[in-house]
């Protein structure tokens, strides 16, 4: 059921970024958190589903044919950071944000929706 | 104590500072926000790699529908109904492929780089506008009437490009933007003239008046002259002189004088160039070739034309192929700047032609006399006080905000600079009101080639370009054409005037007959490579200077072209990275001599004897696996250093200025002079043989020490002199470095510049019944780094290849296995 809670987030998330922008993903997240404020652990749930959202929305296009790999290798050569950089940085920013908004949410969820 | 207080506290700490660097960035960050965004970010760039099957897009003052076929080469065929609506389609297909690079030119020529990457570029940004460039460009933009062809050119080629910025959604927008947190800007026809001006920067800032002063000042005004003559001493024009072999006239180089005090007080007054510490010989920031050959020597009994235009090599690449169709009026394809409303340098039904620079003098400085030197609001001409103009120049940041203010003055010749303690003005061709959009334009209506030049030459000003031109009919023609200033008498360009009297000023222009210039010779070939364009003997007007000029590579043209009575279109291709070098044939002749002369004065040891025997070997060709070209280049590059001690200022390390290499070559004939003397040696008086034997050896054992002993294969060319085509911005990933390719100084494909400069676009035409035509750049159309067509030309170009063109007189003429992609533009939108 969690990791059902997680694809679904995941692609609510990845929809909200296509619709949207980035800024979606920390909307959707905090939503996520206030709505399932009592579920187990919402932050680490959604903070998955940030990076799975981004990540899947890439593995997506590299599947479709686009030159994911070379081009975030080269990039990452042009910022001077390591190959890995910019994929990874694409998975952790979606996840910190997803995830911290989600534990907020949770939080104000569990203060104001929890009947006394 | 509860933690979850902390936590939560923490948490939204954390989110903020999370949110805030997504925002607005961090340091040199960009916002990560929109940057990592997958659907618009930098990730936007691997939706966006190739080109969709099928597209359609408006344009708001299109007149009727355009139809563009991409061929398989990523060329768009533009099939449009009348000039204009071809012209807005260029602008929104060039967009589409290369909208940053587009604007980085433009704002490199208007000096508002810091408004795209910030305070980092102030100092670029400053140079442009003291130079007067993006007044100058202002004042062209109104002096073209409404309605004139200029005007409608650039207006068309700025719909096209803000139609296409328009439509473009952020994921569509180049990486670049998203590294640099900005988005495009839109596209007006000033940002067309400000390229004008960057190419005019590029190819005629040109400031031979320094080297002659610096020397001057060193020397003594003797020997500065016979250093930095007015003509090369190494004759084979541009203008065919009647001559079937080059020539060399003698030139004598008076011993050195005494320190010129005068012209040392001169020196601060004149912009100090950028000095390269490595170069011995004086590294030409430009470079090209082309030449054409008369139907009686070529192979198939039709004109054929070759062209290679020589500038810094970029990804993206400067040029961009396109072709222009509106059926019965126009049929141009070639390469066009983006930026640039037309095609410059291409070819017709009718005719082809190819650009190089004349190198001409069309920049004059003037020593004024102002009324406050602190803050001058006057400046004194014939005994009156005029009034200076004055323009306030705003650096704007990434964000607007005002970075720095300049006050830059104006004379009636140009833009007023304090040098030292003095104020100079300079004019300069480029900065003069001109109308290049409608000079390309009309070019590409000729259907001859004495036409196109006239056409040609009616609206072109500046950078002075020798065109080449050859024609359906068989006619091979060429003029360096271009504004060239008519001076008073007396003086030639090589010395700062007095700007207090108006009798110093120019007054005119030179006649068009009076410009270099040939139709048909009698050898059946034209060629030009940057050598002076008209031989000495026969001209005695002050065109420009030795130093502007290099005879190499037109020796060389011209030795193959006599070599080959039946020149084929595949022979042209391979001329134009052929690997033989005149300047080798005749300098090692020099140097392995010497060594001859220093065995028998029982000088010289192993290195010298090891390094005369791998040149003797050497077949004077710069393929990528020798080994002697390395050692050619290092040992006269040694000789040149040793040989121009005297034009070191006590207490520096390089020289003030460097004499040609056609100079060098003239001092080579008095073996005895003084010149050959380094100062440095002492108890010792060299003369030119000990020089070039000690420079050898020297070479020699330096590469041993640096690359191992030759049998081991680090001296091979290809390992030591590879090119590198940098990203316009620098960016390490986004460029191609370590090409090994074939051809080095004074050859036909230079390497110089440390590999970054060289061939930007290489075409040969055969001009028959049916067209046909090869070219290639190195990069390749699209200046998406993610595309297959970022680079896809880089290996044809390293490799020498040409890739035939595809030019399809209609449309329906483009089988659909050439076609890879479509557009269709209607007339719509905003």
């Amino acid at each position: 059921m969690a990791i059902l809670r997680m694809l679904i987030l995941a692609i609510v998330i990845a929809l909200g970024t296509i619709l949207l922008a980035w800024w979606a993903v920390p909307l959707v997240a905090a939503v996520y958190g206030v709505l399932m404020h009592r579920t187990r652990r919402p932050g680490l749930t959604a903070a998955v589903g940030g990076a799975l959202a981004w990540g899947g929305y890439l593995a997506l296009a590299s599947v479709g044919g686009a030159p994911v790999g070379r081009f975030g290798s080269a990039l990452a050569a042009s910022m001077q950071l390591p190959g890995w950089g910019p994929l990874t940085a694409t998975l952790v920013f979606p996840a910190l944000l997803a995830g911290l908004a989600a534990y907020l949410g949770a939080r104000v969820g569990g203060r104001y929706l929890t009947a006394p | 104590m509860s933690l979850r207080p902390l936590a939560i506290t923490g948490a939204v700490v954390l989110l903020g500072g999370v949110l805030y660097v997504g925002r607005v960035g961090a340091g040199p960050l960009p916002p990560l926000g929109p940057f990592l965004d997958p659907v618009r970010g930098a990730w936007g760039s691997v939706a966006y790699a190739t080109l969709p099957d099928s597209a359609s897009a408006s344009i708001p003052a299109l007149g009727a529908g355009v139809d563009v076929r991409y061929d398989t080469r990523g060329v768009p065929h533009i099939f449009a109904s009348t000039e204009e609506d071809a012209i807005r389609a260029l602008g929104f297909v060039v967009a589409r492929d290369r909208l940053f690079q587009m604007e980085l030119q433009a704002r490199a020529g208007g000096g508002t780089l810091t408004e795209l990457v910030g305070a980092a570029a102030i100092a670029a940004d400053s140079e442009p506008r003291h130079l007067g460039m993006p007044r100058g460009a202002e004042q062209k933009l109104a002096a073209l009437t409404p309605g004139s062809t200029g005007r409608r050119l650039l207006e068309a080629y700025a719909e096209g490009v803000n139609a296409y910025i328009d439509q473009a959604s952020p994921a569509e927008w180049p990486v670049e933007y998203k590294l640099l947190g900005k988005r495009p800007a839109r596209w007006s026809p000033l940002q067309s003239l400000y390229l004008y001006a960057r190419m005019g920067w590029t190819l005629a800032y040109l400031n031979g008046e320094r080297d002659r002063l610096a020397a001057r000042a060193l020397v003594g005004d003797a020997a500065s002259r016979a250093l930095f003559p007015v003509h090369t001493p190494v004759q084979e024009p541009i203008q065919p002189n009647g001559g079937d072999a080059p020539r060399t006239d003698p030139l004598v180089i008076p011993p050195p004088g005494a320190t010129d005090s005068a012209a040392l007080a001169l020196l601060p007054l004149l912009p100090r160039g950028a000095r390269n510490d490595d170069d011995a010989e004086v590294s030409r920031l430009f470079a090209s070739n082309n030449w054409a050959v008369a139907p009686a020597r070529s192979k198939s009994g039709h004109a054929l034309l070759a062209g290679d235009p020589h500038l810094g090599l970029t990804l993206p690449s400067i040029w961009y192929e396109a072709h222009l169709v509106v059926p019965g009026k126009l049929d141009v394809y070639g390469v066009t700047i983006p930026g640039s409303p037309g095609i410059v340098i291409g070819f017709t039904r009718d005719v082809a032609w190819s650009l190089t620079n004349t190198g001409a003098d069309v920049l004059d400085y003037y020593r004024e006399t102002v009324d406050d030197q602190e803050h001058p609001t006057r400046y004194l001409l014939d005994d009156q006080w005029k009034d200076l103009e004055r323009r306030e120049e705003v650096y704007r940041g990434k964000r607007g905000e005002v970075l720095r203010v300049d006050t830059v003055r104006y004379t009636h010749r140009g833009p007023l600079q304090r040098m030292h303690n003095e104020w100079v003005s300079m004019r300069w061709t480029v900065n003069e009101p001109s109308d290049l959009a409608t000079a390309f334009s009309n070019a590409a209506h000729a259907t001859t080639a004495p036409a196109f030049l006239d056409a040609f030459a009616r609206d072109y000003f500046a950078p002075a370009q020798n065109t080449i031109v050859a024609d359906r009919a068989g006619n091979i023609a060429i003029r360096s054409t271009g504004h060239y200033p008519l001076r008073p008498a007396g003086h030639d360009g090589l010395s700062i005037l007095d700007g207090s009297s108006s009798a110093n000023d120019w007054t005119g222009y030179w006649p068009v007959p009076e410009y270099p210039q040939a139709v048909n010779p009698a050898q059946g070939f034209l060629a030009s490579a940057n050598q002076e364009p008209i031989d000495s003997h026969h001209s005695p007007d002050y065109l420009g200077y030795d130093a502007a000029f290099e005879p190499w590579r037109a020796l060389q043209i011209n030795r193959l072209l006599r070599q080959n009575p039946r020149v084929t279109l595949d022979d042209m291709r391979r001329y134009q990275t052929d690997p033989g070098s005149v300047r080798a044939d005749w300098f090692v002749a020099y140097l392995r001599n010497a060594a001859s002369v220093a065995r028998a004065r029982g000088e010289g040891g192993a290195s010298l004897a090891a390094a005369d025997s791998l040149l003797g070997a050497w077949d004077r060709r710069y393929t990528v696996g020798n080994n002697g070209a390395i050692l050619f280049e290092t040992a006269l590059g040694n000789a040149i250093r040793r040989t121009w001690d005297e034009l070191i200022p006590k207490g520096d390390t390089t020289r003030a200025a460097t004499p040609s290499s056609a100079v060098f070559l003239s001092l080579m004939s008095d073996s005895a002079s003084v010149w050959w003397d380094d100062r440095r040696t002492t108890g010792v008086v060299e003369d030119r043989d000990a020089i070039l034997a000690g420079a050898l050896a020297a070479a020699y054992d330096t590469l041993v020490a640096r690359d191992g002993p030759p049998s081991k294969g680090g001296w091979a060319w290809g390992k030591v002199a590879t090119a590198r085509v940098n990203h316009l911005l620098g960016l390490k990933g986004f460029s191609a470095t370590g090409l090994a390719v074939q051809g080095g100084r004074g050859t036909l494909n230079p390497s110089v510049q440390n590999g970054g400069f060289g061939a930007s676009w290489r075409m040969v035409v055969e001009l028959g019944p049916r067209i046909r035509a090869m070219g290639t750049y190195p990069g390749g159309q699209s200046g998406n780094p993610a595309s297959p067509r970022y680079g896809d030309r880089l290996r044809f170009w390293r490799d020498g290849d040409l890739e035939l063109l595809i030019v399809p007189p209609a449309l329906d003429s483009l089988s659909a296995s050439q076609v890879s992609s479509r557009l269709t533009l209607t007339r719509g939108g905003r």
